[in-house]
């Protein structure tokens, strides 16, 4: 700025408001300088005639129609001041009670919060590629002050409200509006306010975009939105809950499968790859059609020779919006497409053959219930499937009526007496799912009402008795006095006798398709569960150890993919291992003092004549036999196989003349019940060999 | 007059040099005297909600303003209404500058063409006596932005005046 522009700036000014200073400062410039003294002198006569105009008062009769409006404004103005003044201060003070509930909370929570962030997640030892590190956590620790659902969110939650310094310019800017409602909206407090909770928030915001993916990490979430995640899987890897979908653990199970790791003993004896590491992951940054990734991975052939290949994949979906969601278990392998391991693995493992010899027992049909013929209201039945047997040959069946027009539809459990016809005992809105108890005198069923939560019922042969509201047919026996059920994702065994409920874990995160599906050993003293990714786990009551079984159980008959026998030390249990082409079904017994099931079954192409055939309802028959439905999709009908539980034998016992159109079949105490076609039911009798033999003799 | 005496005593220390500023400012003192009016109703009005006021005269000048502002925007002004009333007016197109009422008029001219954004500094420097941290206050702005307005607006005021009664007229 030159000389004469400074002194023009401040001629503007007026000379009282100069310091001694700058009045001598322009005194002496206007003396050398004619073009701002002439300025000066311009803008002196002009102040001269802009003082000169008039004033003008306000004329009495305008100050008069002042007083008057303000009057007439003067009542509800002031009510109306009064009012908001008192919102305000209630406002404040609730503010300000929030602040000090939550600076109570966070104080108190700190330490605890402190030293779950320094625990580790305990490995699973059976597990090669664990991608459910927190569904472990979350069962050995119910108690969980966040819940499991929370867990993934809550941590990075955490992590982002115990940072000092934008938890406490957060805090402090919210006080600080509290403190400006509260005192007559002082502005300067409520500007500083605001400007503090907008440095705390601008600060929360910095820190959760620069923090690390998950404990340990170095990659920070900004990094991955922005560049992609590149890591080495072997080091730090991020969770699974940051990056739920994550492709090393995708290529990392079919590897697996190929060199026969998949599953808890080997499936190939004779693959060609004997090993592998998986070395780096790349993700890309995520676009809105998907995500792309490459994983390199180290192969091992048998022969010696080694290989590095990369393995491109394609997963559908932004999954970064996960991360907001904080889903620990949203591990869903299938969503990454197109690997190019698909190919290699066409040539799954080979299938258990069919024993050559006679089965232990057969299956002799004793009696045919024909559901169509028993429905007397106005309707027809349109699918009847039965659910259990009792040790007298009752069985209990659900049956979906339609009225003639065929536009609604009730289900009504039916309870049929060998030569004694059938009674209802329930009208729902779902199936019912009966299951007797064991002694056969009461039957546990699932009450469902449209627009209602389930409700679990217990029927003695007169009334029926609630036992409160239940997840989906998750319910079954354990004993003969207590059952074993879900609620609200927790697992529970409610005693008949006294009315106690005993809460058992906490079921792992996931959608609800798989949360329910547990069984709980007749002793009380193990669990096995699937997770959300199909898991299969097997977890000790007592000391809450848990063990892998393998993936992927079997979605025929719902929760029937795993049976305890009767002194509960041995549960079989089958799989689906999909990450070979066709998907491979297998049917497996695991005694609870080894570590190692045995392979009772295993389909493959040819197996049953049929590509695919997933395995169904397992069953004890005695202490040495497992019967089992095996699907066959193609053939479009449903076989009953026999397994012994040594691993001896293999046999296809269905009955010949006998189609079973679909695999919803009950077996208990000697019995069994398949469908023939949509509305009959055929009761079978299972019958020793030896018996026959004996009687033929 | 029935109002809070601390309302009564600011209407009766600030109404004239408000309703002043009004008038230089719309160049039209019935229009100035009507805007002071609503501006000391806003002014009541805020003062029964509870605003606490630290700066009186700066705090009347700003709703002042601001009402003014309001009738501009209300108007859709984008002139100065009284300038092209006056503009065809021979009366005002070459005033005797010995006439006391016609340099006023001229003045009152040279200022109505002077865009809203020099006038009020100008008026509430020359015509009102306010500081320029008074300006500032009242207008929202920094204090170097109300000297450099100041600067264009002896300016504009200039040449605005020069246009109406000639070189020879100052």
């Amino acid at each position: 700025m030159t000389a004469c522009r400074r002194i023009r700036r401040q001629l503007v000014v007026s000379r009282r408001e100069w310091s001694a200073a700058e009045r001598e400062r322009v005194s002496a410039h206007l003396q050398s300088c004619a073009a701002c003294a002439a300025v000066a002198e311009e803008w002196a006569a002009q102040e001269r005639l802009l003082a000169a105009l008039p004033g003008h008062g306000m004329s009495p009769e305008r100050q008069r129609e002042l007083v008057a409006q303000a009057r007439r404004e003067d009542k509800g103005l002031r009510a109306r001041a009064r009012l908001t003044q008192g919102l305000s201060t209630a406002a404040g003070v609730l503010v300000l009670a929030l602040m000090t509930v939550a600076v109570t909370a966070l104080v108190r929570h700190m330490a605890s919060w402190q030293g779950e962030l320094a625990t580790t997640t305990p490995a699973h030892p059976p597990v090669r590629t664990l991608p459910l590190p927190d569904v472990a956590s979350s069962l050995r620790d119910p108690a969980s002050p966040w819940g499991r659902v929370l867990t993934g969110a809550a941590d990075r939650l955490r992590r982002l409200v115990l940072s000092p310094v934008p938890a406490l310019l957060t805090l402090a800017g919210l006080a600080l509006l509290g403190v400006g409602l509260l005192w007559r909206r002082r502005r300067v407090v409520w500007r500083v306010g605001a400007g503090v909770l907008a440095g705390g928030l601008v600060a929360m915001a910095l820190r959760f975009a620069l923090m690390g993916l998950g404990p340990g990490s170095t990659v920070t979430l900004l990094r991955a939105l922005t560049l992609g995640l590149r890591y080495d899987p072997r080091v730090n890897p991020p969770p699974a809950a940051v990056w739920s979908y994550r492709p090393e653990t995708y290529i990392g199970r079919q590897l697996d499968a190929l060199i026969g790791r998949t599953g808890p003993s080997p499936l190939r004896e004779d693959a060609a790859l004997a090993g592998y590491e998986l070395l780096e992951v790349r993700i890309s940054r995520p676009r809105e059609w998907g995500t792309r990734a490459r994983v390199t991975a180290r192969l091992d052939w048998r022969d010696g020779s080694e290989e590095t290949r990369s393995f491109p994949l394609i997963g559908s979906g932004p999954s970064f919006l996960r991360l907001l969601l904080g889903d620990t278990t949203g591990v869903w392998v299938g969503d990454w497409r197109n690997s190019p391991l698909d190919a290699l693995l066409t040539d799954p493992a080979p299938a258990v053959p069919l024993s050559e010899g006679a089965a232990p027992f057969v299956l002799a049909p004793i009696d045919t219930i024909d559901a169509g013929a028993l429905e007397e209201s106005a309707g027809y039945v349109d699918i009847a499937v039965p659910s259990d047997i009792a040790a007298d040959g009752r069985v209990l069946f659900d049956q979906d009526v339609r009225s003639t027009e065929g536009s609604r539809s009730v289900n009504r459990l039916m309870l049929y007496r060998p030569g004694g016809g059938a009674q209802q005992i329930a009208e729902t809105f779902l199936s019912a799912r009966g299951a007797f108890s064991l002694d056969g005198r009461r039957v546990l069923y699932v009450d469902s009402q449209k627009g209602s939560p389930s409700r679990l019922m217990v029927w003695d042969g007169g009334a029926s008795l609630s036992l409160g509201e239940i997840d989906w047919m998750t319910h079954h026996w354990v004993g003969d006095d207590t059952v074993a059920y879900s609620a609200r994702d927790r697992a529970y065994l409610h005693s008949l006798v006294n009315g106690s409920r005993q809460s058992l874990a906490t079921l792992p995160v996931g959608d609800t398709v798989r949360a329910w599906y547990f069984r709980v050993a007749p002793d009380g003293e193990h669990i096995a569960y699937s997770t959300a990714d199909g898991g299969l786990w097997l977890r000790s009551v007592s000391d809450g150890s848990v063990a892998f079984l393998g993936w992927d159980v079997s979605e025929l008959s719902w929760g029937a993919g795993m049976a305890w026998d009767a002194r509960g030390e041995r549960l079989a249990y089958s799989t689906m291992n999909r990450t070979t082409l066709p998907d491979q079904a297998a049917l497996w017994v695991r005694d609870i003092h080894d570590s190692a099931p045995l392979l009772l079954a295993r389909s493959a192409p040819g197996f049953l004549d049929d590509d695919y055939v997933p395995f169904g309802k397992v069953c004890w028959v005695g202490e040495g036999t497992v019967l089992f439905a095996a699907d066959r999709p193609n053939k479009g009908d449903v076989r009953l196989l026999a397994a012994a539980v040594d691993g001896s034998g293999l046999w296809d016992v269905t009955s010949s003349g006998l189609s079973i159109p679909f695999a919803e079949v009950a077996c208990s105490h000697g019995y069994v019940v398949v469908p023939t076609s949509r509305t009959q039911l055929e009761l079978l009798q299972i019958v020793p060999a030896q018996a026959i033999a004996e009687g033929r003799r | 007059m029935g109002l809070d005496a601390e309302f009564e005593t600011l209407f009766h220390a600030y109404q004239q040099p408000i309703a002043t500023y009004l008038s230089h400012l719309l160049g039209d003192a019935e229009r100035g005297e009507e805007l002071a009016q609503e501006a000391f109703l806003r002014a009541y009005r805020a003062m029964i909600k509870g605003t606490e006021v630290e700066h009186p005269k700066a705090w009347l000048y700003r709703i002042a303003t601001n009402a003014v502002r309001d009738h501009w925007r209300r108007a859709r002004l984008v002139r100065w209404l009284p300038l092209w009333e006056n503009e065809h007016d021979p009366a005002l197109s070459a005033p005797d500058p010995a006439d006391g009422v016609a340099e006023q008029l001229a003045v009152q001219a040279a200022l109505a063409q002077l865009s809203p954004r020099y006038r009020a500094p100008l008026v509430l420097h020359t015509c009102e006596g306010l500081s320029t941290a008074e300006i500032a206050a009242v207008l929202g702005i920094r204090q170097g932005a109300v000297k450099m307005r100041l600067v264009r607006a002896r300016t504009q005021f200039r040449r605005a005046f020069e246009a109406i009664c000639g070189p020879e007229g100052e």
